[in-house]
């Protein structure tokens, strides 16, 4: 199955032994290649996912969520036949239906770069933190003053990208700041990009593994030492 | 509102750091004013009353307080230098733990597998 996919899936992550073996039931019955990036998981994140039919590449220490996309983009661009790449956050917040809508545009060539967004169709944020909104809004608002993107979600992890797209991004912040990091290349390498609505379910697990609003800071703090020579 | 030389300098001096921090900072540059630094430290050891008729021609009332300044704009730069270095070796360190994921896939089990087969 995994030899004819045109489409792979990334999931970044650290310590999710616990809720994984969920996303993975719900991934592996779509015909994508899976590849989980075990960040340097101190817990069975690794042999959880190894129940399942897909790869597993483990980071020896934990680097961060920036550099298991990068490692994940680059192990899927070498997979024969692979023409397009999503990444999904493994804590299982996101929708396996949702892959499908996000592939469309790429699918019918009109978009290099698709991003889910929570707030798209205003009644799919219900169940967000009112706090979590508001912090979503200023980074949006940085976002459009530091890229130009429009976007009524700069955070998501959910996301679907061509393989030419994923070849010409390089993740080089390693933690939260990729997020960030990849709407600037979008931008600098003028990559088509739009935004489709998604369904987000946030558990107590998820939001407990989130980030927290002063993460805001590190985040900045990321961007600025990028910066630096 | 008049300013006092110094304060000039220690403003203008805190703009060049910002430029030299986020546009030409090399190893070597870094290297160089190290060891100017350490020149200005040698006059210093050799002639203490520098440091006084220094700070009076800024502006400064007492050549401890120059060293003082000189010294915060110097911890500011060695931070700088500091980050830059750890910085890069994360990025080796990032390289390497990437390889090396590459190199060793690990396939899970397929559905038949699981099933017993």
């Amino acid at each position: 199955m995994a030899s004819t996919a045109d489409t792979c899936v990334l999931i970044p992550a650290f310590n999710e032994g616990r809720v994984l073996s969920g996303v993975m039931a719900d991934l592996t019955r779509l015909p994508h290649a899976v590849v989980v990036i075990d960040d340097g998981s101190d817990d069975d994140t690794g042999r959880r996912a190894a129940e399942y039919p897909v790869v597993v590449l483990r980071h020896l220490v934990n680097l961060g969520q920036g550099a298991a996309l990068q490692t994940g983009i680059e192990y899927a661009l070498g997979i024969p036949g692979i023409r397009f790449i999503v990444t999904f956050d493994a804590d299982g917040q996101h929708t396996v239906d949702d892959i499908a809508r996000l592939l469309a545009p790429l699918r019918a060539s009109t978009h290099d770069v698709v991003l889910g967004s929570r707030f798209l169709e205003r009644a799919e944020a219900a169940g967000i933190r009112p706090s979590r909104v508001m912090l979503l809004k200023v980074a949006a608002w940085f976002t459009r003053l530091t890229t130009g993107l429009r976007l009524t979600d700069t955070h998501s992890g959910l996301r679907a990208l061509t393989a030419d797209a994923a070849a010409a991004l390089q993740i080089r912040q390693n933690r939260m700041a990729h997020a960030s990091e990849i709407l600037a290349q979008i931008a600098a390498l003028k990559l088509r990009y739009c935004e489709v609505p998604i369904r987000v379910r946030y558990t107590p697990y998820s939001v407990n593994k989130g980030q927290s609003a002063l993460n805001g800071i590190n985040i900045l703090w990321d961007i600025v030492k990028e910066k630096m020579r | 509102m008049t300013m006092l030389p110094s304060q000039l300098i220690l403003a203008a001096a805190i703009v060049a750091f910002l430029i030299y921090t986020f546009r030409i900072r090399t190893v070597l540059f870094d290297r160089i004013i190290y060891l100017l630094l350490a020149l200005g430290g040698l006059a210093l050891v050799i002639n203490p009353a520098l440091a006084t008729d220094l700070a009076h021609i800024l502006g400064i009332g007492r050549g401890t307080d120059l060293l003082l300044y000189a010294l915060v704009m110097l911890s500011l730069f060695r931070d700088v230098g500091t980050a830059s270095e750890l910085r890069q070796i994360e990025r080796r360190l990032t390289l390497i733990v990437r390889r090396l994921a590459l190199n060793t896939p690990r396939a899970g089990d397929s559905g038949d597998r699981r099933a017993g087969a």
